[in-house]
């Protein structure tokens, strides 16, 4: 390990692993090295097969400076001899390198620094003592209450409110505690307060500790009564709207269904009013979109059209309907959402002359309107 | 000088066959590779010094996906070609510009 081979060494272990004798590999070495030092000044590169390649590379003047003296050199223009190593030599050097010690591959996960930051002050040490305390106390009782199987947490939480209005002291308490909780910052520094905090506490454990003994007597009949509340409400409410459904559609009013008809017979008269109607009339875009897009880098008005009719000549229709958010057709903001119409089949009808001739009128209308190219 | 030209010149030289030639250069640059994992360095008087040094580990990001990976640390060979060549190549500088114009 990190021994220097010199020539002979070399020589040695390259006889060793071929069959060779050491006469021959003695002179084929000299010879390789001398021969490709020789090349190198005539040719300016070398290129071994499993080794690598000796290039040189020519290097420009620059200024320095002598650390001596002070006084500014000028380094001349040279050659500098090169090595970069084959691909095969790489792979040898870094399959066994790679089995001393393990690459490592891995994802870093991204951090929220935000979180993080958030300072803690200095004070909370004094407070945390009483403050775990009363953390181990609840969750003795939550233990208790699950060990019996009976009660859930949700019913000791409701359990707990009813207990407090009838001693008025520990629903105090426990608004002191959770004041202690939510900003322990605003407590003061003095040991006086600290005092207080503890016989606050032992205060506070008799309570729970009240509590506790409470919570055995099964109690369940608020429970009952809110859910009972809770259930009739539920089933009024779905009545109701079952209710005012039907009376919507199950029972139609007889006048409501005249208009239907109405109605019905009004459209069936326009049809083939439409029918007959020229293109210009059918030019303009139905209301219902297509789709809608929000425009992101390298979109275009072109793209957009080919993708959804077929044509990039059609932009003109899609720009028919964003007129109001969008300035020009060869300026749109990111981010801007842009309704695609859908159109009748005779509009964007390729092999229909008629429509394309629309279509590049609309076109032309526009690159004068918006000094576009052409 | 390609490595056809090379091998040719040495059998030139050697009165060997071409293969033989070959045979040898592919031994002793395996010979070299091995050595060089086991961190020795090949200095060869009048040439140069064959070595090797870890590349540090640095991160790299996926342009797509935007993840960030380790690579991890590589071994590099070097080689650190020998004064007397240095000498010698400021002398055939000019040749050399010569030649390659």
């Amino acid at each position: 390990m990190n021994k220097k081979i010199s020539l002979p060494e070399l020589i040695d272990l390259v006889t060793k692993g071929s069959n060779y004798k050491r006469k021959e590999i003695e002179l084929f070495l000299t010879d390789l090295f001398e021969l490709i030092e020789e090349r190198i000044y005539q040719d300016g590169m070398v290129k071994i097969k499993g080794l690598g390649i000796f290039k040189l590379i020519p290097v420009e003047e620059r200024k320095s400076v002598n650390v001596n003296t002070g006084a500014e050199i000028i380094i001349a223009a040279h050659q500098k001899l090169t090595f970069t190593p084959d691909q095969e030599l790489k792979a040898i050097v870094n399959e066994n390198g790679m089995a001393n010690e393990p690459i490592e591959t891995y994802a870093i996960p991204v951090v929220e620094y935000v979180e993080q930051r958030v300072d803690i002050p200095t004070d909370i040490e004094k407070i945390e003592e009483p403050a775990d305390e009363i953390d181990d106390r609840k969750e003795e009782i939550y233990l208790t209450t699950v060990s019996d199987g009976q009660v859930e947490t949700n019913q000791i939480k409701e359990e707990e409110r009813l207990d407090q209005p009838i001693d008025s002291e520990p629903e105090v308490v426990t608004d002191k505690k959770q004041e202690s909780k939510q900003d322990p910052v605003m407590l003061p520094h003095d040991p006086k307060h600290h005092v207080f905090l503890a016989e606050e506490v032992e205060r506070l454990k008799k309570q729970l500790n009240e509590a506790q003994t409470l919570l055995h007597i099964p109690n369940k009949k608020p429970s009952f009564w809110l859910g009972l509340f809770a259930g009739i409400l539920f089933m009024i409410s779905v009545g109701y709207t079952c209710w005012y459904a039907g009376w919507l559609n199950l029972i139609p009013d007889p006048v409501s269904v005249e208009n239907m008809h109405e109605q019905r017979e009004l459209e069936s008269a326009s049809e083939p009013a439409m029918s007959d109607a020229d293109l210009q009339k059918l030019n303009q875009p139905i209301s219902a979109n297509l789709d809608k897009v929000t425009f992101t880098t390298g979109m275009n008005l072109f793209k957009l059209s080919t993708k959804y009719y077929g044509h990039r000549l059609f932009w003109v229709y899609i720009f028919d309907a964003n007129k109001e958010h969008i300035d020009s057709p060869n300026n749109i903001r990111i981010g801007t959402e842009i309704v695609i119409p859908r159109l009748d089949s005779t509009l964007i009808d390729i092999k229909n002359p008629e429509a394309m001739t629309k279509a590049k009128k609309l076109q032309s209308e526009y690159y004068l309107k918006y000094n576009l190219g052409k | 000088m390609n490595h056809k030209e090379l091998v040719k010149e040495l059998s030139k030289r050697l009165d060997m066959d071409s293969e033989q030639i070959e045979n040898m250069l592919q031994i002793t640059c395996k010979q070299i590779g091995c050595q060089l994992v086991e961190n020795n360095q090949i200095s060869i008087q009048g040439f140069g010094i064959f070595d090797t040094k870890r590349s540090n580990p640095r991160t790299m990001v996926n342009p797509l996906t935007k993840q960030r990976t380790i690579t991890s640390s590589k071994l590099v060979v070097v080689f650190k070609p020998s004064a007397l060549i240095k000498e010698k190549l400021k002398e055939v500088k000019n040749y050399i510009n010569i030649l390659l114009r």
